[in-house]
C-alpha cells in the first residue's frame, strides 16, 4: 500500500471536505452535500465553497470561510434545511475529532436566489468561518 | 471628603477620533474591495456589462460614496452594489464574500 506523505507539522484537511463528511453525518440521506451544484440539481441539495480569507493561525489552528447554499422543495423547506445546517455545524464544535474547532457565523441563513435559474428556485446561503484544526500523523 | 478628580468624557473629540479612523483606515480597505469586484464584472460575460453607469456612479461603491451615504460617525464603511446588474453579479458569484479578505482584515 503507497504512503503518502504529509507534513510533520500536520496540515489542515480541505474545509469543505470537513463539514461535508459532518454535515453527510447529520443530514437526513437524501440530502446531497458537495462543493459543486450537480446536473441535473436534486432538489435537496447543501453546497460548500471554500473562499479566501485571512486571520491569525498557528501550526494547530487556522481559520476558513466557507460560503454555504442550500435548496430544498420549497421556500420553507430551504429556509429550515440552512438553519438545520447552521445548527449542525454548531453541534460540530463539541464533537471532538472532526477537525472542527470553533464555528463563527458571519452571514447567516436568509434567501439568495440565483438569478441564472430559470426555475426561480429557493436557495438559502449562509457564510461561515471555521476554526480548523490540524490533523496530525503519528 | 469628596473626591473633587473628575473625568469628563470629550464626544466631540472621541468622534473626531472615530471619524478620521474611518477616513483613513476603513475606506481605503472598503474601496480594495469594491475595485475587485468592479474589475470583476468587466470581465463577466453576463448580460447588462455594457449597460451605461449611472452618471457617477459605479456597479460597487463604498458607501459613503453613495446616493445616501452613511455618515462617518457611524463609524464603519461598508461596500454595496449600486446597480441592478452589480446585484445580480454578487448573487451569481458572491463577489463581495470572496473579496472580503481583500480589505486585510479577517
Amino acid at each position: 500500500m503507497a504512503i503518502v506523505p504529509v507534513p510533520t507539522t500536520g496540515y489542515f484537511e480541505y474545509c469543505p471536505l470537513v463539514v461535508k463528511n459532518h454535515l453527510d453525518t447529520k443530514l437526513p440521506s437524501d440530502v446531497v452535500v458537495a462543493t459543486k451544484v450537480p446536473d441535473p440539481r436534486p432538489p435537496r441539495l447543501v453546497t460548500i465553497e471554500s473562499v479566501p480569507t485571512s486571520g491569525d493561525m498557528n501550526l494547530a489552528l487556522s481559520q476558513r470561510r466557507c460560503i454555504i447554499q442550500c435548496w430544498d422543495r420549497s421556500e420553507i423547506l430551504t429556509g429550515r434545511l440552512a438553519e438545520k445546517v447552521r445548527g449542525y455545524l454548531i453541534d460540530g464544535i463539541y464533537q471532538p475529532g472532526n477537525g472542527i474547532r470553533d464555528v463563527i457565523v458571519i452571514g447567516e441563513p436568509g434567501m439568495f436566489p440565483d438569478p441564472d435559474d430559470p426555475t426561480n428556485a429557493p436557495r438559502a446561503q449562509l457564510t461561515v468561518d471555521i476554526l480548523m484544526r490540524a490533523t496530525y500523523v503519528a | 471628603m469628596a473626591n473633587e478628580n473628575r473625568l469628563e468624557f470629550n464626544e466631540a473629540a472621541w468622534d473626531a477620533l472615530l471619524t478620521h479612523v474611518v477616513d483613513v483606515w476603513a475606506e481605503p480597505k472598503a474601496e480594495m474591495i469594491a475595485a475587485q469586484a468592479n474589475q470583476e464584472i468587466l470581465s463577466a460575460t453576463s448580460d447588462g456589462r455594457d449597460d451605461p453607469l449611472p452618471a457617477g456612479k459605479r456597479d460597487y461603491m463604498v458607501s459613503t460614496e453613495g446616493s445616501r451615504p452613511l455618515q462617518n460617525g457611524d463609524y464603519r464603511a461598508t461596500v454595496v452594489t449600486v446597480t441592478n446588474r452589480a446585484k445580480a453579479h454578487n448573487a451569481r458569484t458572491n463577489a463581495l464574500v470572496k473579496n472580503f479578505h481583500l480589505g486585510g482584515g479577517a
